[in-house]
C-alpha cells in the first residue's frame, strides 16, 4: 500500500481538470449473494485518459473491467471516487457525447439495421431528413451501406457488432467505451475489425476506451494501455506504446510489437493465474 | 427447397386421407358399428345441414362469444398480473409452488361449484376460461420479461431512456415472441375451459348442443357438430399461428 | 431465518386464501358457499365413508391404465417420429392436431364406442398424455446432437447399441420431464372424464353431489380431488427426482 505524497495528488487533480475522462480514488464494493457478503470489485482507480487519445485497459478475467466500463460511463455510481467527463462530475446518468459498445450483441432484432442506427436519434427531434442522412453517413462510416433493410438476425457476429457501433456513431460521441467488443469473434475478423476501430477513431477524432483481455489487440491498437491486477482491480501500471497515429494490423510484423506484448504478458501472467484460482 | 415443403405438406395430407378413407369404408361395410360412428361423408354433410341451422349457428356464437371474453380476460389479466409480480423475487419463489399446484388439478372440477353459486349462464363458463388461462399467460409472462437479454437495457441506460421508453421500446419488443406464444396457450385454455363447461352443465352452446345430440340420440347432428367445433378450432390455431409468424418474421428461431 | 423464509411466504399466501374464502363466507352464507370449518369436517366424513375408498380405487385405477398406455404408445410413437424423416412427416402434424383439439369434443364419440364406465374414461385419459408424450420423445430424439453421433460411429457402436448406450442416457433428463407433464395431463383426463358419464369415481362422487345440490360436499369432494391430484404429482416428482438423480425444472 503506498502513501501518496500530497504534491502527487496535487498532480493528479491537476491532470484530471485537464483530462477528457478522469477517474479519481474510485474505488466499487458489491454485495453479494444471499448474504450480502462485501466483495471488493475495484480499488482505488486513478485514470486520467486525454482528449482524442486510444486507450485501452487491458486485465485477466474477472479484475473488474466491466465494473469499470460501468463507472466510466455513469451507468453506476462508485462506492467511493469521483468519476468526471469534460470537467463534470458523473452521477449515476450517461453524460451525452459518450457512447457505449457492449460486450453482447446489443443489436436490437426486431429493428432493421437502419432503425438500430437511428434508434438513439428518435429522442433528438431531428427532421427524417437529417436523421436519414446521419444514418448513411454511420453506415458508410461502419461500411454497412448494402445491409441497410437487413434485419440482424441475417447478418454475421461482426456485422451485428458493426451495426452497434454505427449505433454509437450516429450520436457523434466525444468518447466512445467499448467492452471487449470483438470477444465473440475469430481471430481473422478481429485483426480486420480492429483496423477497422483505427479508422473509424482517426476520422472522428473522438476519444476511445478499450476494454479487452486480448494481448495484441491492446498491444496493436493503443496510445496507451493501463494494466489491472486480478480481483480486487487496481492499476499495475500504465504503458505509453509509442505506436504511430496510422498504425494497423500490418504492424504486427514489427519487433515493437512483439516486445510491447512480452511486456503485457509478464505483468499479466500471474495476474492471471491469480485469477484463475479466485475462480476455482 | 420449395420440394421438400410441398411434400411435408403433401405427406400428413395424404395419411389423414387415407385415414379417412378407411374410416369410410369400415362405416359403410358394417366394420364399425353405425350407431357410434358415422361415416366421414355423413359428417361432412351433417356439418353443411348445421351450418344452415340457424340454432346451431346461434349456440356457436354464443361459445365463440365466451371463448373470446374468457381470452381476453385472461390474457390481459395474466399479462398485468405478470408484470406486477415480476419484480418481487420473494413472492414469486413462495408462489411457484402454488403455480405447480395449480397446473396438476383441472379446473374444471370448479365449474359445477360454480354452477351451484351462480347458477347457469355464460358467467360461471367465461370465469373457467379464464381460470384455466390466466396462469398460463401469468407465467409466460414472467418468463417472456425473464429472457431479455441483459444487454438490452443496458443499452436503454446508455441512451439515458427512462423507466416507461425502457419497458414500451426494448422490454416489450424483446419479449413479444415469446409472449405470443403465452398467448397462443392461453386462448387453446380457454377453449378447453368454455367447451368442457358447456358439456357438464349449459342451457347453450356448441358443447351443449353436442351434449344435446348425444343425450337425445341424434347421432348424425352430434358428428356435424363436432366436426364444426373442431374446424373451427383449427381455423383458430391457424390463425394464431399466422400471427406468431409475423411476430417472428426476421428474427431466427430462438434468437432473443 | 432466511432459510424459513419461503415456507413463512407460503404459510403466509395459505393463510391469505383462508381470510378470503371466509369472507367469501360470510357475504354468500353457508348455503351457497361453507365456510372452511364445516367443510372440513365433511371432507374427513367423506373420506371415512366405507365406500369412499372403492371410488378413489376406480379413479386409481383407470388412470394407472391410462398411463401405462400412453407410456408404451407414446414412447414407440415418439421414437419412430424421432428416428424416421418419413415417419415423422406423416404423423407429426396429425399428433400436433390431436394436441390442439380440446379432448373434450371427442367425449361423446367415446361414449358411443365405448359406453359408460371405465374403458371411456381410460380412453379419454390416454387421449390426454399420448399426444404429449410422443412428441417429447420426438423432440429430444430429433434434436440429440450429431457429433454424439458421429462419436458413435466412430467407435463402430452397432446400432441398438448406440440406442443403448448413447440415444436413450442422452434423451433420459427430458423424457422424465415428459413422463411428469403427461402423468399431469393424464390424470386431469381421467377425472374430467368421470365428470361426464360415469357411475364410480372421485368425478362421479362429485357430480352426484351437484344433482343434489349439496354443495357442503360438492366443495369438499373438490378439495379433495385437488388434494389427491397434487399429492400424486408430488409423489411423482420426488420419485422421478430419485429415480432420475436431478430435480426436476418445472
Amino acid at each position: 500500500m503506498l502513501s501518496v505524497q500530497p504534491t502527487t495528488v496535487h498532480a493528479a487533480r491537476q491532470a484530471s481538470v485537464n483530462a477528457h475522462l478522469s477517474m479519481t480514488g474510485v474505488s466499487q464494493v458489491f454485495e453479494v449473494g444471499a448474504t450480502n457478503a462485501k466483495v471488493q470489485a475495484l480499488l482505488d482507480i486513478n485514470l486520467q485518459l486525454r482528449q482524442g487519445e486510444f486507450f485501452t485497459v487491458i486485465g485477466p478475467s474477472g479484475c473488474g473491467k466491466s465494473t469499470l466500463l460501468d463507472l466510466a460511463t455513469g451507468l453506476r455510481v462508485p462506492t467511493r471516487g469521483r468519476v468526471c467527463f469534460e470537467g463534470r462530475e458523473l452521477s449515476g446518468r450517461v453524460p451525452p457525447g459518450v457512447g457505449i459498445v457492449f460486450q453482447e450483441d446489443g443489436s436490437f432484432p426486431w429493428l432493421n439495421v437502419r432503425d438500430n442506427i437511428a434508434f438513439g436519434l428518435r429522442r433528438t427531434g431531428m427532421r427524417t431528413a437529417e436523421v436519414d442522412a446521419a444514418v448513411d453517413q454511420a453506415l458508410a462510416t461502419c461500411r454497412l451501406h448494402d445491409f441497410g433493410a437487413a434485419y440482424p438476425a441475417q447478418l454475421s457476429g461482426g456485422m451485428r457488432q458493426r451495426v452497434c457501433l454505427a449505433r454509437v456513431l450516429v450520436i457523434k460521441p466525444r468518447l466512445i467505451v467499448l467492452d471487449e467488443p470483438f470477444a465473440a469473434l475469430d481471430a481473422q475478423t478481429r485483426l480486420l475489425m480492429g483496423d477497422e476501430l483505427l479508422r473509424i477513431w482517426r476520422e472522428t477524432g473522438a476519444t476511445v476506451l478499450l476494454i479487452t483481455h486480448a494481448l495484441d489487440e491492446a498491444a496493436l491498437l493503443s496510445d496507451r494501455i493501463a494494466v489491472m491486477s486480478a480481483r480486487p482491480g487496481r492499476i499495475l501500471e500504465i504503458i505509453e506504446t509509442g505506436n504511430p497515429r496510422d498504425r494497423d494490423s500490418s504492424m504486427a510484423e514489427q519487433s515493437r510489437f512483439g516486445e510491447l506484448t512480452t511486456r503485457l504478458w509478464h505483468l499479466l501472467r500471474g495476474q492471471s493465474q491469480a485469477a484463475l484460482e479466485q475462480a476455482g | 427447397m420449395k420440394n421438400r415443403s410441398n411434400r411435408a405438406r403433401l405427406v400428413p395430407t395424404v395419411v389423414f386421407a387415407f385415414i379417412v378413407g378407411l374410416l369410410e369404408v369400415a362405416c359403410r361395410a358394417g366394420w364399425i358399428n353405425r350407431q357410434a360412428v358415422i361415416a366421414p361423408s355423413e359428417m361432412v354433410l351433417a356439418l353443411v345441414a348445421g351450418l344452415q341451422n340457424p340454432d346451431v349457428l346461434r349456440n356457436l356464437g354464443i361459445s365463440a362469444m365466451r371463448v373470446v371474453a374468457a381470452g381476453v380476460v385472461a390474457s390481459v389479466g395474466g399479462f398485468l398480473l405478470g408484470c406486477l409480480l415480476r419484480p418481487h423475487f420473494g413472492l414469486r419463489r413462495a408462489l411457484e409452488p402454488f403455480f405447480a399446484t395449480y397446473y396438476a388439478v383441472p379446473v374444471v372440477i370448479f365449474y359445477p361449484l360454480l354452477t351451484l353459486m351462480v347458477g347457469y349462464g355464460s358467467l360461471p363458463i367465461i370465469a373457467i376460461g379464464v381460470a384455466m388461462g390466466l396462469l398460463a399467460m401469468l407465467t409466460a409472462t414472467l418468463e417472456a420479461f425473464d429472457r431479455v437479454p441483459r444487454v438490452l437495457p443496458k443499452i436503454a441506460a446508455a441512451h439515458c431512456l427512462g423507466w416507461w421508453a425502457t419497458a414500451l421500446r426494448i422490454r416489450l419488443p424483446s419479449a413479444a415472441p415469446d409472449l405470443f406464444s403465452g398467448l397462443k396457450v392461453t386462448i387453446g385454455y380457454a377453449v378447453v375451459g368454455v367447451i368442457a363447461s358447456e358439456f357438464l352443465l349449459a342451457s347453450e352452446g356448441i358443447g351443449h348442443l353436442i351434449q344435446d345430440d348425444y343425450n337425445g340420440f341424434r347421432t348424425r347432428d352430434m358428428y356435424g357438430a363436432i366436426l364444426l367445433l373442431v374446424l373451427c378450432v383449427l381455423a383458430v390455431n391457424r390463425l394464431l399461428r399466422l400471427g406468431e409468424d409475423h411476430i417472428r418474421r426476421n428474427r431466427a428461431a430462438g434468437f432473443a | 431465518m432466511s432459510r424459513l423464509r419461503p415456507f413463512i411466504n407460503t404459510a403466509a399466501i395459505v393463510g391469505v386464501l383462508l381470510v378470503l374464502w371466509i369472507v367469501l363466507n360470510v357475504v354468500l352464507g353457508e348455503q351457497t358457499m361453507p365456510g372452511p370449518a364445516a367443510t372440513f369436517e365433511r371432507a374427513l366424513a367423506i373420506v371415512r365413508d366405507a365406500d369412499f375408498g372403492k371410488h378413489l380405487a376406480a379413479t386409481g385405477a383407470a388412470f394407472v391404465v391410462a398411463l401405462g398406455l400412453s407410456c408404451v404408445v407414446g414412447l414407440v410413437l415418439g421414437t419412430a417420429m424421432g428416428t424416421s424423416s418419413v415417419i415423422r412427416e406423416a404423423l407429426e402434424p396429425l399428433v400436433f392436431g390431436l394436441l390442439a383439439i380440446p379432448k373434450v369434443a371427442f367425449y361423446p364419440v367415446i361414449l358411443l364406442l365405448f359406453g359408460l364406465g371405465t374403458s371411456a374414461k381410460v380412453t379419454f385419459g390416454f387421449l390426454h398424455g399420448l399426444p404429449v408424450l410422443a412428441l417429447v420423445v420426438a423432440g429430444v430424439i430429433k434434436n440429440i446432437r450429431p457429433v454424439y453421433m458421429r462419436v458413435a460411429r466412430s467407435i463402430n457402436l452397432s446400432r441398438s447399441a448406440t440406442y443403448r448406450r448413447v440415444v436413450l442416457p442422452y434423451a433420459l433428463p427430458e423424457i422424465v420431464s415428459g413422463l411428469q407433464l403427461a402423468f399431469a395431463i393424464t390424470l386431469q383426463g381421467v377425472i374430467i372424464g368421470e365428470l361426464f358419464a360415469s357411475k364410480e369415481g372421485l368425478g362421479f362422487l362429485l357430480m352426484q353431489a351437484i344433482g343434489a345440490a349439496d354443495a357442503r360436499t360438492a366443495i369438499a369432494l373438490t378439495l379433495l380431488i385437488a388434494l389427491a391430484v397434487t399429492l400424486a404429482n408430488a409423489l411423482m416428482r420426488r420419485f422421478h427426482a430419485r429415480a432420475a438423480g436431478f430435480a426436476p425444472s418445472r
